[in-house]
């Protein structure tokens, strides 16, 4: 084989190498990143929805329920039913719209909602809370 | 006969005067032999066992086919290193030429002269019978760089220097490439959690579905209570709300 051939085979075999693991890699690292933005993007809705509606949230969520009705000195009747809390209060009707905008814009998962007139003056509520 | 031969300057023009080294054919001894079989493996073996007449230290035996039987060589090993050590020394640098029987000479790798010397001259059995002599060679017949008029050869150093300069891009491109890929693989996982990529997709299922409905409940009760409250208002998840 003399030095011609060498000069030749040399770098055309180099290149093929180089263009075939050039390839190899770019593919690799398109495959990865994709797989990376897929999983990013659920991490993240899961971690947000997580936040919300996991188990351990909902209980913070009750906690915070009880607190507020604490704080307005509204003393709950509770009972459990299998996988269920259910809250039966009476409500002045001064009260009724800051606890009730507080409950539905709060993550407690409610289940049933009913509301009943009692009089002018009180509102009779029964909130059933998913545990 | 000398064992080997340097050319003159006028007729080798390669880098140096004195860098062209020929082994001579009179290192070796020669038979032509017309063995009863076609494989080269048993002709060697046949040879080794039956050619006695060659000198008991030309140990190293080489066979080719010709014609119906085999040229048959052998060497003396140890007195051929002996040779070569000695252009070694002499002419730096050298180049080496190897002669099959009735071909003209092509350049061989020094380095590798130990292993291809073995079959690549001959001498002749009988003594009035001549190769063509190396002066009557037409060089410019011969591959480069052994022609004269060296066109389009390109300079040794210069080949070299690109060829490694490319290997070198080659090299550095590689490498950050493949640290571009192992730099996306750690980003990968670093997403990785304890829980399962099947897992992780149901439990956003499920809060996706609490999630949706949730929000249609809030809505329904949220609407119901601005727009009118009549004596008895149940919601529930299942049935939206109803009035009593």
């Amino acid at each position: 084989m003399n030095r011609a051939t060498l000069y030749l085979l040399i770098p055309s075999l180099s290149l093929l190498i180089w263009l075939g693991v050039a390839h190899y890699m770019a593919s690799q690292k398109e495959q990865l990143e994709k797989s990376y933005h897929t999983r990013s993007q659920l991490l993240a809705r899961y971690h947000h929805l997580q936040s919300k509606w996991s188990e351990k949230a909902q209980k913070e969520a009750i906690k915070r329920f009880d607190t507020l009705l604490r704080l307005y000195h509204i003393q709950p009747q509770i009972t459990k039913q299998r996988n269920k809390k259910i809250y039966r209060f009476i409500l002045d009707k001064e009260k009724a719209d800051t606890i009730l905008n507080k409950l539905l814009n709060s993550n407690l998962a409610i289940d049933r909602f009913t509301i009943e007139r009692q009089d002018d003056q009180h509102l009779s509520v029964t909130i059933g809370v998913t545990l | 006969m000398p064992l080997f031969y340097i050319r003159n300057e006028d007729i080798i023009t390669i880098e140096s005067p004195e860098d062209a080294v020929i082994i001579s054919p009179s290192l070796y001894w020669y038979e032509y032999v017309e063995f009863p079989t076609k494989s080269l493996s048993k002709a060697k073996r046949l040879a080794d066992t039956f050619l006695a007449s060659r000198p008991s230290s030309y140990t190293k035996i080489y066979v080719e086919r010709h014609g119906q039987g085999f040229d048959c060589y052998a060497y003396d090993p140890e007195r051929l290193k002996v040779q070569i050590d000695k252009i070694s020394a002499k002419h730096l640098p050298r180049y080496f030429l190897q002669q099959l029987a009735d071909q003209l000479p092509v350049r061989i790798d020094a380095l590798s002269i130990a292993e291809m010397i073995n079959g690549i001259a001959v001498e002749i059995a009988n003594p009035k019978e001549q190769l063509r002599s190396i002066d009557t060679i037409d060089f410019s017949t011969l591959p480069k760089p052994f022609n004269r008029h060296r066109q389009g050869t390109l300079p040794k150093y210069l080949g070299i220097t690109l060829i490694g300069v490319f290997l070198l891009s080659m090299g550095v491109d590689l490498t950050l490439r493949y640290q571009a890929l192992q730099a996306t693989q750690t980003m990968v996982e670093q997403t990785r959690t304890n829980r399962s990529f099947y897992e992780i997709k149901s439990l956003l299922k499920r809060f996706e579905n609490r999630q949706t409905k949730q929000e249609k409940l809030r809505t329904a009760i949220q609407q119901a209570l601005q727009h009118r409250l009549k004596d008895h208002l149940t919601c529930s998840i299942q049935s939206g709300c109803t009035y009593e």
